[in-house]
């Protein structure tokens, strides 16, 4: 029991810290910084995404995941009219391992999603980002996380592009 | 336990201020699983079995710093006992994870424990997996340089994680040394930057050290490992592809045999939008590799070895998964994914996606390597192996499945797979006859108003063997932040009629932006889990359940 006590003193004392600090003034360059590969082999820095002025989404995901296909599908059917009304860049990042990771490319493709798609296949970006399980949504903003979801319920897009449309 | 809380409220306040000066960001998550378990005449389950483990708990809480430069982590555990399923061995709590690391565009150096792949892993690869209980993190430094964009390499070297057991000098826990290089040729050549075609080639290097304790046999004290490999793409096309390659390594895994090991893994694929087809193949000889030359179980593998079957998420279908077997295996895999375009007759209003996926993975074939020795025998070469002659079967599926919008608020996924499971081998139930099934699975999902929504799921398992035929219905209702699913999963065909029991469960669930919460009661069936060639066995239990995550 005293061990339990001490274990949540510790998040306490985590958790207080982190609610504490003042996040003004983040800029793209404290973003955690490490190599994503892209779906031709090549590889790219997490800064140079995040960098950009417009919101941008940044979707944890994997092909076995089952809701986040559907969040995917589903910000992919309404990509035609929220680029109508708003300014914005959407990143999927697959956290599927080296078993499935090399199939990432034949699911996006046959599905058509026309959103940018990188892999991250040891989870180095996903452990940086504290993301526990997929789906999981960032949207960063001038390189601050204005907004983050976890888990994906129907319906759950209307409220990201709310945010998407506040931050323009 | 308040020394170490101390010691980590000195770290984080340090780290603080610090982040102050800088302008850096501290970041974390905690996640918390706390299971209360309950007698079950069914399950067996009572104050016997149970042993004084009626509640325990899984909990971490990480924390890390980052500035332009520097980044610092830190994860403490807490198996106070692990819940059901999860290894003994995790009991108890502490700094499981800790590291900092320095980094600019040509530098990356990190001191402490880290995580690390060399190529796609079948030489090297250290990860984490919480949901598994698999932690196999390097303890030591690893130094990555890119001199040019396009070019880089990786230097590693430390000891691997056994649970909370401290590395000593005398231990039997072997230094890795490695390294990898990558050169993307179009990035780096200007004559091939206008090129079509990307390529890109990789090589690694790994090394055990281990002290040879062996009573009988002479080891070798450095056990070191090879790979090679060419990514290509061009348009549609593209082909990813490893060789690896270790010297002998007699270890408990392949009984005591001085066999080199081998594996190839390659993967060609043609997508363009609306169509992919891929088609893979890997063989494996010989290939466990561990840290420790007598370690069994999930303990201290260096290498994974991923399974090139479909990983299926539908809970039926799933209750057989393959487990890549380290000794030996050959497979090959083909899927197809196609999507019937909007309008047509067949693809109705809002489209339709289909996709196929066929694998069949069998034994390698063994030879004697002569008369007077027997295959495996321990201490000789072992045996001689045809690269195109096959064993015994392990595996093989068929699935298609389809996904389609019936309407603007109606979805459906169908899903149909043929599974011929090697029971004996993949999960050591020796003597029990291979599992032949069929499974059907019907998903529905109505979206209503307010963002509320239903989903039904609907599964069938038919088998005559093992446990017999299942039946599973979902119902799932979600509106906003909260769910809320009740689920039955029963197996009425289980020829034992006193085991033909319902697991029936409840969930409730409520998220709010990166924390979730949730709460389950009912019974969780047995099982096997398994990510890549790690797998964990999964007791039946009955009882109360909360998870609490979150990322800030």
């Amino acid at each position: 029991m005293k061990q339990l006590v001490g274990f949540y003193l510790l998040f306490f004392i985590l958790a207080s810290s982190v609610y504490g600090q003042d996040t003004t003034g983040v800029r793209s360059d404290q973003i955690p910084s490490t190599d994503l590969r892209t779906l031709e082999g090549g590889v790219i820095n997490t800064r140079d995404l995040l960098s950009d002025t417009v919101p941008v989404v940044l979707a944890f995901w994997a092909t076995w995941c089952r809701p986040c296909l559907r969040e995917l599908s589903a910000i992919h059917d309404a990509m035609p009219d929220w680029d109508e009304e708003a300014n914005f860049r959407i990143v999927a990042v697959s956290i599927d391992d080296a078993r499935t990771t090399n199939m990432v490319r034949n699911l996006v493709n046959a599905r058509g999603w026309e959103f940018e798609v990188y892999l991250d296949p040891n989870s180095d970006f996903r452990t940086l980002m504290n993301v526990a399980q997929p789906p999981h949504t960032f949207v960063f903003y001038r390189g601050e996380i204005v907004y983050q979801h976890t888990s994906y319920a129907e319906g759950d897009e209307e409220e990201l592009f709310e945010v998407i449309k506040k931050h323009q | 336990m308040i020394r170490q809380a101390l010691t980590m409220f000195f770290i984080v306040t340090s780290l603080y201020l610090q982040g102050q000066i800088t302008g850096g960001v501290i970041r974390g998550s905690f996640e918390s699983t706390f299971q209360y378990y309950i007698d079950d005449e069914k399950l067996n389950i009572n104050d016997t079995t149970l042993a004084g483990r009626r509640t325990a708990m899984n909990a971490y809480a990480n924390l890390l710093y980052s500035s332009n430069n520097l980044e610092a982590g830190i994860r403490y555990e807490y198996f106070a006992p692990p819940l059901m399923g999860y290894d003994r061995r995790f009991e108890g709590m502490g700094v499981a994870h800790r590291y900092v690391r320095y980094h600019d565009d040509t530098w990356d150096l990190t001191a402490g424990n880290f995580y690390e792949q060399f190529g796609n892993g079948m030489l090297f690869r250290s990860y984490h997996d919480w949901a598994l209980g698999y932690d196999n993190a390097m303890d030591g430094f690893r130094l990555r340089v890119r001199p040019v964009a396009g070019l880089s390499f990786k230097m590693i070297s430390g000891v691997q994680r056994l649970y909370w057991d401290k590395w000593t000098r005398d231990s039997d826990r072997g230094i890795l040394t490695g390294m990898d290089f990558e050169l993307d040729m179009n990035q780096v050549f200007s004559r091939f930057r206008e090129s079509k075609t990307n390529v890109v080639f990789g090589g690694s290097f790994l090394t055990r050290y281990q002290r040879d304790n062996h009573p009988f046999y002479v080891t070798p004290r450095n056990t070191a490992g090879f790979a090679g490999r060419i990514n290509l793409n061009r348009g549609a096309f593209s082909l990813v592809s490893e060789y690896t390659y270790k010297i002998n390594d007699p270890s408990s895994d392949n009984g005591m045999i001085y066999k080199p090991g081998e594996a190839i893994y390659a993967l060609g694929s043609y997508s363009v939008r609306g169509f992919a087809f891929s088609l893979g193949l890997k063989r494996l000889d010989n290939m466990s590799f561990r840290s420790d030359r007598t370690a069994g179980l999930n303990d201290l593998m260096i290498n994974y070895l991923p399974a090139i079957n479909r990983q299926h998420s539908y809970s039926l279908p799933a209750q057989y998964p393959y487990a890549t077997q380290p000794n030996g295996e050959a497979g090959v895999m083909a899927s197809v994914g196609y999507n019937i375009k909007r309008g047509s007759t067949l693809g109705g209003r809002y489209g339709t996606q289909l996709t196929a996926y066929y694998s069949r993975i069998t034994d390698i074939a063994r030879e004697p390597i002569d008369e007077h020795t027997a295959i495996g025998q321990s201490g000789t070469m072992g045996y001689t192996s045809d690269y195109l002659a096959e064993g015994e079967k392990y595996f093989e599926d068929i699935s298609v499945e389809l996904q389609r919008r019936l309407s603007r608020n109606v979805r459906l996924t169908l899903l149909y797979a043929w599974i011929h499971y090697n029971i004996a081998v993949v999960e050591g139930k020796v003597g029990e006859e291979d599992v032949l099934s069929n499974s059907f699975v019907m998903d529905l999902t109505w979206r209503l108003q307010n963002r509320q929504a239903i989903r039904f799921e609907t599964q069938h398992l038919s088998t005559q063997q093992d446990r017999g035929s299942w039946a599973m219905g979902l119902v799932e209702y979600t509106r906003r932040s909260f769910f809320a699913t009740v689920q039955n999963m029963w197996n009425y065909g289980n020829p034992d009629e006193d085991k033909q029991i319902h697991y029936i469960m409840v969930s409730l669930g409520y998220t709010k932006q990166g924390t979730r919460v949730m709460a389950s009661y009912g019974r969780q069936r047995e099982g096997i889990i398994c990510i890549g060639g790690v797998c964990r066995f999964v007791p039946a239990v009955s009882g109360l359940s909360l998870t609490v995550t979150s990322t800030f």
